[in-house]
């Protein structure tokens, strides 16, 4: 992190500086210790507490799934007119929560933002849950789930194969095509990291386990190439999919003749969408993990404003979103599509947009002030508000188009039952399930990668004195 | 369809026989079972567990539950299913411990879930096949059955192997032609109801025909013989039937003293009292609508609730077609709510029942007919219209017709009469005959002499053949304590009701698609009833009663009704033989194949009007009450007077009007909600002579301001789960003094709620081109059809249909539909379509294939209505195929779009993005919990749905099926109007025509090509192959 710019003052290019991405003064034994401390930790209290909760939730999901297999999808609200309503709109806010992984983990990478080091471990993990919190509603929304595998083209003996104009087929390759990259990606970069435990843990369980999952990593040089010959090639790989799989999810609508569906914006707005509450969950989530799991030396303050940034930037983007489609509805003269959308205001549940609206309309601007950007309390909540204005989003799409469609005789009103709610509540159980365990049991930071960056940081450092002289602060320990 | 050439039914003449009683529920379910039986198919062993007790279907001994069940025979209703089919609780809630069960096991059962149940089948064979019967082919038999006002209605019931499923309207019978009415259609249901009476009952005890028999005979040969019948009393239904006419004569022969009351909830005093008042003698009047230019209707819905009422329709409708070489018609309607016929009126007028009245002294008046108008002269409104009334019908002499309700006063019914007569309409749109009913009265008055004289001790024996007395009784008429005045009563019922419990004896009766009977029409023509099964549970009919107090007549009903009608067989010659060369075994089949004996119909009266007494009636008419608000008790268009209040087919369809299932409810105007300070659902308590009800608001508008309707026929207490306590009860507040309105109601809002579960929430078209109405300028100036019709540029490659021989099609004209919904359930039969109870309607998942969608325009006060049966439009470029992910929809070479149940995994993405929103997704699993006995009301040609399977309107692909089978045997292709869908069969209006589009001369295409034609969705491109013709109306330029 040197400067280019040799002729200016230290003091002017202090406030230019951008902060350091590590705090203190960092080697490998004080990175070791630091970021495996909390999986060689015994859990404490507080993991235990939210342990307990998160599995209460996952286990009200057990019960919701049960019922709805049992019964059929008539326990829930949903009915013609409007056959999907929180099973979609979950599947879709789900799976929106796990762009920010890929994100993170594959675009920056080949852009080189080197502080997505620090967090792109943690985002994947999401990622991961998130995707599979929301391939739970595909299955369970069918109201014969024991026959959902006729959506896969298997060779059946009735000679049937599935219907490939269908965008939920579309669907079925897209999620489970990027569920298997992320799953392979977040598990390639994890193989070191394993190896670390394998070789720090002290408990003889814990080095067979990881032991086994770390697939026989020694760190050769030879390990090292292909290990990141084989990390850029996934990076590769994922980075079609970011935009993929929100654009096939925002096909179900788009391809339809429904109208607040049938709209030519959707694949980028999704996309756009999908990032914007991908990292408010990132943000949600890092924000105590990061305190608790004793982290905030590796996931600084510039971290979370960076990720604030994006937060930001695509929220204009769903923005501007919003409001094309608004006046395209009303450019377009076409009376279905114009009244949808006065009916998203005004209708019944008007309540929800106006809260979608000010959640992802209102609440990203306040990141146009660094002290919010840098702000735990104001990011923690506007993060969440962010998540809420994303689902209210997914629901006024699905819901309202829905209940007032073209003949105002099939109009009706959606209500969720206790099942629709349990169901919802449980897959935030369940999603805090997994991932509290994973921060149980795996590093929840890539610590080879840190150490990596740390080496070059104080290389770099090493260059900038020696060449330059003492004219610049040192970069850690500022 | 045409009656079967084997006249005879499976049960043949053992109908008639002494029904063995052995005082068990057990013989009976064992019957039923046994009924079931050679029907085969018959499903796992669980389905008999409720008819499981001892015996072939029992495993070891059986133990009584309560000494109540063993004495009885009925389970004690507790123990049975907490839920009944159909019944307004949920489906969807758990019991205390399946909920625990669930909790615990929920893990190992997400695993094991996934496995479907399989039903055992079991194929018997027949030991002896019956004459003319193909397995698997369905035969049709004609009979008859009372409709709407006690006449016949000349009905085809479909049996498969012995098993009646489907009713059709006999095309053949004056007063069906084809079509039938929304009861009618629903008996199948009500023959297979589970929990129809099983047993004879003394005191709640079960007994013995034999005893019962037994018992009677010795009180007739007893005491009652002594006294000349002088404490025996029959209250019976009004009856057409002339078998009972020989059998009550010949026990008043045995008996003069004994009496026959007659008691209808539905009484139509008020029409024959006002052909006597105007002829001086009884007449029953009928119309042809067919010739009338004007129709003015006060306050008669003789579209959907009065007598012929299906010919009727069919007549109207037809002149509702600006084709028609006549020329469209015009209806008047002068209506205190709004009804079907005011739905089609082209000018409504609304006014309080009472006021009425006064609407037809006006007319009269201003047709120079009275000297002076009504007592309290017409509002501005009022006058205006009735103005422009009396000019139209003037200038239409002999092509006009007045119509009076019948339960309208006998002054409007007697006034209607004498404005025909002047107009020159008798014997042109008019006619009369001489009464068919037995009964000439049976209202208020009646019940009250009855009543008086059991009060008075003066009954001894009483025998009830008429539906549930205890309960439709006139509130001022406490029927029910005079019953435990009678020393021995006698109630035959289908089911164990209100009246049951009351009386000492109760007998189980036979449907009337397991009796043989007659009945006649409103010309007189007879018809035979013939059974379709054997009687289920061992019922007897009305004549099996009545039999019993004649003596010496042993022989069956069968017989005796056989034996009547020799008198109608005119042999030719020596031989016996008449004029066909036929005796009297052959007429008689001709007799039961065509469904009536030919030559039976009367001619019609020619009356001389007694206008003085008109005159003087007039004068003495009283001015209406217009004090506080007015409380209309009005016929339901679904349950009637509440007897098939049990039958869940209706009590699930939506009221053509409001729209409301599984309920009645307070009908009012938005300006007396807005005066009561009420709202939808909210709980209102309406006060009349010392007697309140509560009742849930709903507001319609086209109400007379200050006027209250309430359907009768809910709020039943009876043992009939479906109907319990559904609704309220109107007959609490219905006194025999004022049985159909009655003003000074007082009305007060409570802070209750109700929710009412409708089919409909949105009235609107929100400016939509959707059910296009016009009037005929209109139509002539820029008719709406033709932006609506025109094909619609495409870059799509569409599929050409056009090299296909059939390309089915279907088309509807709204200028005929009136909304009465008989399509709904004839689609529901016919589809095996099922009910979802009232909690899953209000969800929105009513499974009715077809419905009817209602719009209001215009305003609150005055609304035009515009009814648009709406099923699936089978696009050919629709939107539900391309997004299924598994190929479960379809679309057929020849246009239809298939569902394939097996295939669907149910995603609901085709219903979502279907625009018309005609497909219906089994939420729950609607068929899960259904006995052998209501299976058998299925139709076995078309598949019961699974839970998570979606499923339409699919043409009647098995009707299309069946007939490409029979033309194809036949070496022919399939001639145009030779496939009825079921919705086209029963339409008393010809609205719906089903055809090939390959034909260009089939109906349909013509239709299809018609300048009112139009699709509906049209810019969407869609293509649907059912198109709707403009509903056009023909105003009266002055009122406009």
């Amino acid at each position: 992190m040197a400067t280019e710019h040799g002729t200016a003052t230290a003091a002017a290019l202090g406030n230019l500086e951008q902060a350091p991405l590590m705090i203190g003064k960092q080697d490998n034994t004080s990175l070791t210790q630091s970021l495996y401390q909390h999986v060689w930790a015994k859990p404490d209290k507080g993991w235990l507490a939210a342990f307990a909760i998160a599995l209460a939730g996952a286990g009200a999901l057990l019960l919701a799934i049960t019922v709805t297999v049992a019964r059929g999808i008539g326990m829930w609200g949903n009915n013609v007119p409007v056959g999907w309503a929180f099973d979609i709109t979950n599947f879709v806010w789900w799976i929106g929560i796990g762009h920010a992984g890929t994100l993170i983990s594959a675009i920056l990478f080949l852009f080189q933002q080197k502080w997505r080091t620090a967090i792109n471990r943690f985002a994947e993990a999401m990622t991961i849950f998130a995707v599979m919190c929301a391939g739970l509603f595909p299955l369970l929304h069918t109201g014969r789930p024991w026959f959902a595998y006729f959506m896969f083209p298997y060779p059946a003996d009735t000679l049937m194969w599935p219907q490939f104009k269908s965008p939920l087929i579309w669907d079925v390759f897209a999620v489970s095509t990027y569920f298997t990259v992320s799953l392979l990606f977040w598990f390639l970069g994890l193989i070191p990291d394993l190896a670390g435990l394998r070789d720090g843990s002290k408990s003889k369980t814990a080095r067979v386990i990881y032991g086994l999952l770390a697939l026989g990593w020694r760190g050769s040089g030879r390990h090292w190439h292909n290990y990141k010959v084989a990390y850029l090639l996934l990076a590769g790989l994922s980075t079609p999919l970011v935009v993929s799989v929100h654009t096939i999810v925002s096909f179900d609508f788009a391809v339809s003749v429904l109208p607040g569906w049938h709209t030519t914006i959707f694949p980028p707005y999704f996309v756009a969408g999908a990032v914007f509450s991908g990292f408010a969950m990132v943000v949600t989530w890092m924000v105590p993990a990061r305190h608790f799991l004793g982290l905030k030396h590796v996931i600084t303050l510039r971290h979370l404003e960076a990720m604030n940034k994006i937060i930001l930037a695509t929220g204009l983007l769903v923005s501007y979103g919003y409001m094309m489609e608004h006046f395209i509805a009303w450019y377009s003269g076409n009376p279905f599509e114009w009244f949808v959308f006065k009916n998203r205001a005004t209708g019944p549940y008007a309540p929800v947009y106006m809260l979608m609206l000010f959640c992802n309309v209102v609440t990203p601007n306040i990141f146009w002030f660094k002290k919010a950007r840098t702000s735990i309390p104001i990011m923690f909540i506007a993060s969440i508000m962010v998540n809420i204005g994303m689902w209210c989003e997914r629901f006024v799409i699905i819901v309202t188009s829905l209940h007032r469609d073209f003949l105002p005789a099939s109009w009706d009103l959606f209500r969720p039952t206790w099942v629709d709610w349990t169901l919802y509540i449980g897959t935030i159980g369940l999603f805090s399930t997994l991932f509290l365990l994973f921060l149980k049991f795996l590093p929840a930071v890539a610590v080879t990668e840190l150490k990596e960056m740390n080496d070059e940081t104080l290389h770099e450092e090493a260059h900038a004195l020696g060449h330059d002289g003492p004219r610049v602060a040192p970069l850690a320990g500022a | 369809m045409k009656p079967t050439q084997f006249a005879l039914p499976v049960s043949g003449q053992d109908s008639g026989q002494d029904p063995g009683h052995d005082g068990s529920a057990e013989a009976a379910s064992r019957r039923v079972a046994a009924l079931a039986a050679p029907a085969k198919a018959l499903s796992d062993e669980a389905a008999f567990a409720p008819y499981r007790t001892e015996g072939e279907f029992g495993f070891g001994k059986t133990y009584w539950r309560t000494i109540e069940e063993r004495q009885n025979g009925a389970p004690i209703p507790d123990l049975q299913n907490e839920f009944p089919p159909g019944a307004a609780q949920p489906p969807t809630g758990f019991a205390r411990r399946e909920f625990l069960q669930l909790t615990a096991a929920s893990l190992a059962l997400a695993g094991l879930t996934a496995c479907s149940e399989k039903p055992v089948e079991k194929v018997l064979p027949y030991t002896k096949t019956p004459d003319g019967l193909t397995p698997g082919n369905p035969l049709h038999f004609a009979t008859a059955y009372p409709s709407v006002g006690g006449h016949a209605l000349g009905l085809l019931v479909t049996s498969w192997e012995g098993r009646p499923t489907k009713i059709e309207g006999n095309p053949d019978h004056p007063s069906s032609l084809g079509a039938t009415g929304l009861s009618e259609q629903a008996l199948s249901l009500q023959l297979y109801d589970p929990q129809r009476a099983r047993q004879i009952k003394f005191k709640g005890a079960g007994k013995a025909w034999r005893a019962l028999r037994e018992t009677l005979t010795q009180d007739a040969a007893g005491k009652l013989d002594a006294t000349g019948g002088a404490g025996l009393r029959f209250l019976v239904e009004p009856s057409t039937s002339p078998l009972e006419l020989s059998l009550r004569q010949a026990v008043l022969k045995r008996f003069p003293k004994a009496k026959f009351y007659s008691a209808a909830a539905l009484d139509r005093d008020g029409a024959l009292a006002g052909a006597e008042l105007a002829f001086g003698q009884a007449a029953e009047v009928d119309y042809d609508l067919e010739k009338a230019d004007v129709v003015v209707s006060l306050d008669a819905d003789f579209l959907a609730a009065a007598a012929e009422n299906l010919r009727h329709t069919r007549q109207f409708a037809n002149r509702r077609d600006p084709k028609h070489a006549a020329g469209m018609n015009r209806l008047y309607m002068v209506e205190p709510r709004m009804t079907v016929t005011g739905g089609m009126a082209d000018h409504r007028l609304r006014l309080r029942g009472a006021e009425v009245e006064s609407v037809a002294i006006a007319l009269a008046e201003k047709l120079g007919l009275l000297s002076a108008g009504p007592k309290s002269p017409l509002s501005g409104e009022a006058d205006k219209f009735v103005t422009a009334v009396a000019k139209d019908l003037k200038s239409k002499p002999g092509r006009s017709v007045v119509i009076a309700g019948s339960h309208q006063s006998a002054l409007t019914n007697a006034l209607a009469h004498v404005i025909n007569g002047s107009l020159g309409n008798l014997h042109q749109t008019v006619r009369f005959f001489a009464p068919v009913n037995h009964d000439n009265r049976s209202g208020g008055a009646s019940w009250k002499a009855l009543v008086d004289e059991m009060n008075a001790g003066a009954v001894d024996t009483l025998i009830i053949t008429a539906w549930n007395p205890a309960y439709h009784a006139p509130a001022d008429v406490d029927f029910v304590s005079a019953v435990s005045n009678v020393r021995n009563s006698v109630y035959l019922g289908l089911f164990e009701d209100e009246t049951s419990i009351r009386t000492s004896w109760f007998v189980p009766k036979s449907h009337p698609l397991e009796s043989w009977g007659d009945i006649r029409a409103k010309d007189g023509t007879v018809s035979i009833i013939q059974p379709l099964i054997q009687p289920l549970f061992n019922g007897v009919g009305t004549v099996d009663l009545l039999s019993i107090f004649v003596l010496g007549d042993e022989r069956r009903v069968h017989e005796q009704l056989k034996g009547l009608h020799a008198q109608d067989h005119k042999p030719v010659g020596t031989k016996g033989l008449d004029a066909k060369g036929l005796d009297f075994d052959g007429t008689w089949d001709t007799y039961l194949s065509a469904g009536m004996i030919p030559g039976t119909a009367s001619a019609p009266l020619y009356l001389s009007l007694k206008s003085a007494a008109v005159e003087q009636a007039a004068s003495d008419a009283r001015a209406p009450d217009t004090q506080g608000y007015e409380l209309n008790f009005v016929r339901d268009y679904k349950v009637a007077d509440g007897r098939y209040g049990n039958v869940t087919w209706l009590q699930e369809i939506p009221d053509p009007i409001t729209k409301i299932t599984w309920d009645n409810a307070a009908l009012i105007s938005p300006a007396a909600a807005k005066e009561l300070g009420v709202e939808q659902n909210d709980v209102i308590r309406i006060e009349t002579g010392g007697r309140a009800v509560e009742a849930p608001v709903f507001v319609v508008p086209g109400y007379a301001d200050r006027s209250i309707a309430l359907p009768l026929g809910y709020g039943r207490l009876g043992a009939e789960w479906v109907a319990a306590e559904v609704g309220v009860n109107a007959y609490a507040l219905r006194t025999s003094a004022a049985p159909w309105y009655v003003g000074g109601v007082k009305v007060t809002k409570t802070d209750k709620t109700f929710r009412l579960s409708t089919t409909q929430v949105h009235w609107s078209q929100e400016g939509r081109q959707i059910a296009l109405s016009q009037s005929v300028e209109e139509f002539k100036k820029k008719p709406e059809a033709e932006e609506q019709r025109r094909p619609t540029p495409t870059i799509f490659n569409m599929v050409d249909y056009s090299k296909e021989t059939y390309r089915w099609a279907l088309n509807v004209d709204l200028s005929r539909c009136t909304g009465c919904s008989a399509c709904v359930i004839a689609c529901q039969s016919e589809n095996n379509i099922p009910v979802v109870g009232k909690e899953q309607v209000f969800r929105s998942r009513e499974m009715h294939w077809l419905r009817i969608d209602r719009y209001f325009s215009g305003s609150d006060a005055d609304p035009e209505m515009v009814n648009q049966p709406m099923m699936c439009q089978h696009c050919e470029t629709a939107p539900c195929e391309y997004v299924c992910p598994v190929n479960a929809t379809v679309h057929s070479d020849e246009g239809l779009n298939d569902m394939v149940y097996n295939r669907c995994i149910g995603t609901r993405y085709c219903s979502n993005n279907c625009p018309y929103k005609v497909r219906h997704f089994n939420y729950l699993h609607w068929n899960k919990d259904k006995s052998a006995l209501e299976r058998m009301a299925m139709n076995p040609d078309v598949t019961v749905r699974n839970r998570g399977v979606m499923e339409k309107c699919t043409y009647c692909v098995q009707r299309i099926e069946r007939t490409r089978i029979t033309s194809r045997l036949e070496g022919r292709g399939i001639r145009d109007g030779e496939i009825k869908t079921a919705c086209q069969q029963v339409c008393p209006t010809d609205a719906i025509v089903f055809g090939s589009l390959g034909d260009p001369e089939s109906r349909v295409s013509k239709l299809h090509n018609d300048e009112r034609r139009y699709d509906v969705l049209h810019e969407l491109n869609t293509r649907p192959r059912t198109a709707y013709l403009t509903r056009i109306k023909n105003p009266n330029p002055e009122l406009a």
